[in-house]
């Protein structure tokens, strides 16, 4: 039977560093150095903005300081999200299979997201995919997707709002004018619910992670077991972190990932010697 | 003549921001922001470096062609989306 490695590895104090660790297993999934990954992980404070958005244009940056919420940038598309411990995380990443090369759009988006709603399912809701990357229960959202094949393998990572504090989520992203006045577009985006509110009940990590656990194992059809990063990953994130996301020219200034040469080099450098 | 404008456009999915700089009806450098989603995702600053230098009327075309001809792939957005949000920071710039 397939199998799917689970990894609870996060560094909730500091979000760069979380980062890192999830551009490094990324990679090294699609380098083919480590197997099948479910990866669970949380931030206590921050903003996590999308590869392709300026920060001051999406976050009131002096509250965020003024609240200690970090700004930072990830890998991937999309909109910001603000985490705090009620928010849980999962990314996957997975080697190219013969339909991921075919059609990778269609099966990050279409396919691979279908493993958060099992989870969701499995904890009693009926959600729905809305928006390509929103998945809602009834009109509101409860968890944002976004997914990259840039190392031609599939990616998917997405947040599930459990008990996050809302209050602080809205005083700290800005939201664009155009898109509150737009009313062709479902605004699924702005109403957003927490998924305590949803089940009227508190809601556990422990229970968030074995539905996820259980939704990606019945999606791949994949025996799930519990590792420990490798020291490969632990490195890898190690050079990413020094060289790229603990930098403002990566958080805050937009800078390509190209850029970031010496991250490159260094990470080029452990793919080899761990080959 | 240097001119800036900022122009944004609500695609299906995502919103896209154009920000321009025009000298002397060319287009000086362009960045385009937003949350959607494009693909390799690099090919975005690709296409924002082929924009330089471009004549201010033929820009906005010369976009939507380099989404072809570079293979950039969408996800819930056109690329004449993209193509407007620059027209339309190209006209901003052009006001001063």
């Amino acid at each position: 039977m397939r199998r799917l490695r689970v990894l609870l590895y996060e560094a909730p104090e500091n979000p760069y560093m979380n980062l890192a660790f999830e551009e490094a297993f990324a990679r090294l999934r699609a380098a083919g150095i480590i197997p099948d990954t479910l990866r669970i992980w949380r931030n206590r404070r921050a903003v996590i903005i999308g590869y392709f958005q300026r920060a001051e244009e999406e976050v009131h940056l002096d509250e965020a300081r003024r609240l200690g919420v970090a700004v930072a940038r990830r890998f991937t598309g999309g909109g910001a999200v603000y985490h705090d411990l009620g928010n849980i995380n999962y990314a996957i990443a997975l080697g190219p299979s013969p339909e991921s090369t075919r059609d990778p759009i269609g099966y990050l988006y279409n396919y691979l997201v279908r493993g958060a709603l099992n989870a969701l399912r499995i904890l009693g809701l009926n959600p729905h995919l809305e928006n390509i990357n929103d998945i809602a229960v009834g009109d509101h959202k409860v968890s944002g997707v976004a997914a990259s094949y840039r190392w031609n393998a599939p990616f998917l990572h997405g947040a599930l709002l459990v008990s996050t504090d809302l209050k602080v989520l809205s005083s700290i992203l800005k939201v664009s004018k155009k898109k509150l006045e737009d009313k062709r577009v479902s605004s699924v985006k702005y109403r957003v619910t927490l998924i305590k509110e949803l089940l009227g009940r508190p809601v556990s990590y422990s229970e968030v992670v074995e539905a996820l656990v259980r939704g990606y194992g019945e999606l791949l059809g994949a025996e799930a077991y519990y590792d420990l990063p490798w020291p490969e990953e632990l490195e890898a994130a190690r050079i990413l972190y020094e060289h790229k996301y603990r930098l403002e020219e990566w958080n805050l200034r937009r800078t390509p990932a190209y850029r970031f040469r010496e991250a490159e080099r260094l990470f080029s450098e452990l793919v080899a010697g761990a080959r | 003549m240097l001119g800036r404008g900022v122009f944004e456009v609500k695609a299906r999915k995502g919103l896209i921001r154009v920000e321009a700089v025009v000298r002397e009806g060319r287009v000086e450098s362009v960045s385009i922001r937003g949350d959607f989603f494009l693909y390799p995702e690099d090919s975005l600053w690709m296409v924002e470096e082929k924009l330089r230098g471009v004549g201010v009327e033929e820009a906005p075309r010369r976009l939507e062609q380099l989404i072809g001809e570079l293979g950039v792939r969408l996800v819930g957005a056109e690329p004449r989306d993209f193509a407007e949000a620059l027209r339309g920071a190209l006209r901003r710039a052009e006001e001063g």
